[in-house]
């Protein structure tokens, strides 16, 4: 039994667990994103204090091993609020925490980089603030950001593995419930690893082949 | 005609300019000199009115307007600046660097304008190019062209040769002067004595946060500020000496 064999007779099972895995990276990126732009807006419109707070936060969430994270937020924080909350919802509310400041930084990175010249150059051209983010900031912070988002999303997706030590049925749950039955680890950890190949392998060459479009050689001719 | 009145502008705890009270004329082209870090950039952010002073005021008569910097209208794209690096857009060619400008404004008649402009800055060449594409000189006459595209009266241009080999020179003095010989008033900071000699009609000489000397380009034969004095190889204690030669 090979590995494409594997996939084809469990393929309803690793389906089911791949939409998860699916869902918790679709709702991990989406959140991650409008809320991590939303806090690096709010933290260059309001006081100070919030950046710093902000940043406090980013520095801890990106040290601290996701796995401590997602079981601190499984065990001792629910029995603290005396709540169980479903193991979907405490990975979801785990990534999200995390792609949150993962996205703040990017963001916040990427307008710390852009050259003010290209705002005051548009001001004197006679554009608007609107033009000036519509047609200069907007897509020259998106060339910047994007790439690095993706690669983090993939992270996002690599992450969720660890989903599967608390309980969520997602595709490397799946794989672990498979080898179970079967007992071929090779196989299914090998149709695991094509699996993820597939998916964030694509999107990392996608960022890559984006970071060569987007990449501008400014040294003087 | 530019009126400073008492002006001054401090980042941190430096004064980079330190009570300026002058009035600077617009005809022609107007040099700023003076040695490095002595301020000149940052009285061009204000006279482009990028910046605000910190005291003092700034007011600009350009035809029938008036400008103050503590005022809400500004003067821009009427007046317009080129930095020292272009700070072409990177994202867009040449061509989509000078069309913004007249898009953003709905001018009518943009292909039409925009194949005046290229032509006038002999541009046709490497207009499609991406910034990144092209030499130091086509960059420079790519956001020459970007800054005239609106018809401004007054362009101020920050250490506009940098950068640029002597034949680039040359090419950008002529469109220079094409554009002062069109009406268009010029204020241009530069460290060339030989270009303020040939072309400007009046200099003002920057030193250490104050304008230390202002007038037309006869000072420069018979400068009083110490800089234009060591630039120009008359020692300040007599004007007797002869320039230093090599």
């Amino acid at each position: 039994m090979n590995a494409f064999e594997v996939l084809w007779q469990y393929r309803e099972a690793f389906f089911d667990g791949f939409v998860v895995t699916l869902e918790l990276l679709a709702l991990t990126a989406m959140g991650g994103t409008v809320i991590g732009v939303g806090l690096e807006w709010a933290c260059g419109h309001f006081e100070a204090s919030l950046r710093r707070l902000a940043d406090a936060i980013a520095f801890c969430v990106s040290a601290i091993p996701a796995l401590v994270i997602l079981f601190w937020f499984h065990y001792p924080a629910q029995a603290l609020i005396g709540v169980v909350i479903s193991p979907f919802w405490t990975a979801l509310v785990t990534l999200l925490i995390i792609n949150i400041f993962a996205v703040y930084r990017i963001v916040a990175d990427a307008v710390k980089e852009f050259p003010k010249q290209y705002i005051a150059t548009g001001l004197v051209c006679g554009l608007t603030r609107q033009h000036i983010l519509r047609y200069i900031q907007f897509p020259l912070l998106l060339r910047a950001a994007l790439p690095r988002w993706i690669d983090q999303q993939v992270v996002i997706l690599q992450t969720s593995v660890f989903a599967s030590l608390i309980g969520v049925e997602e595709t490397f749950r799946v794989a672990q419930r498979i080898n179970s039955i079967v007992y071929h680890p090779v196989v299914i950890y090998t149709s695991m690893a094509l699996i993820f190949l597939a998916t964030a392998g694509s999107a990392m060459y996608y960022a890559q082949i984006l970071r060569s479009k987007f990449y501008r050689d400014f040294s003087e001719r | 005609m530019y009126a400073l009145i008492g002006v001054g502008k401090t980042y941190g705890d430096s004064p980079v300019l330190k009570n300026i009270s002058c009035e600077i004329p617009l005809d022609g082209l107007v040099t700023i000199m003076g040695p490095s870090g002595s301020g000149k950039s940052t009285l061009l952010r204000l006279l482009s009115f990028l910046e605000a002073p910190d005291v003092g005021d700034l007011r600009l008569q350009i035809g029938q307007r008036r400008f103050e910097s503590r005022g809400a209208d500004q003067p821009w794209p009427m007046v317009t600046l080129v930095f020292q690096r272009q700070f072409l857009w990177p994202h867009l060619t040449l061509r989509e660097n000078i069309a913004l400008p007249l898009r953003a404004a709905r001018r009518p008649n943009i292909e039409a304008k925009l194949r005046t402009v290229v032509d006038v800055f002999d541009m046709s060449s490497f207009v499609d190019r991406f910034p990144n594409e092209v030499s130091a000189g086509q960059a420079q006459r790519g956001a020459l062209a970007r800054a005239f595209v609106l018809d401004p009266q007054l362009v101020l241009l920050d250490e506009a040769h940098f950068g640029l080999d002597l034949e680039q020179q040359k090419i950008l003095n002529d469109h220079l002067i094409a554009l002062r010989d069109s009406g268009v008033a010029l204020i241009v900071v530069t460290h060339s004595l030989d270009f303020a000699r040939r072309y400007a009609e009046r200099v003002v000489v920057v030193e250490d946060g104050t304008i230390s000397e202002i007038g037309s380009k006869s000072i420069l034969n018979q400068p009083r500020s110490a800089y234009l004095r060591r630039a120009t190889g008359l020692s300040q204690f007599g004007d007797t000496t002869s320039p230093q030669r090599c």
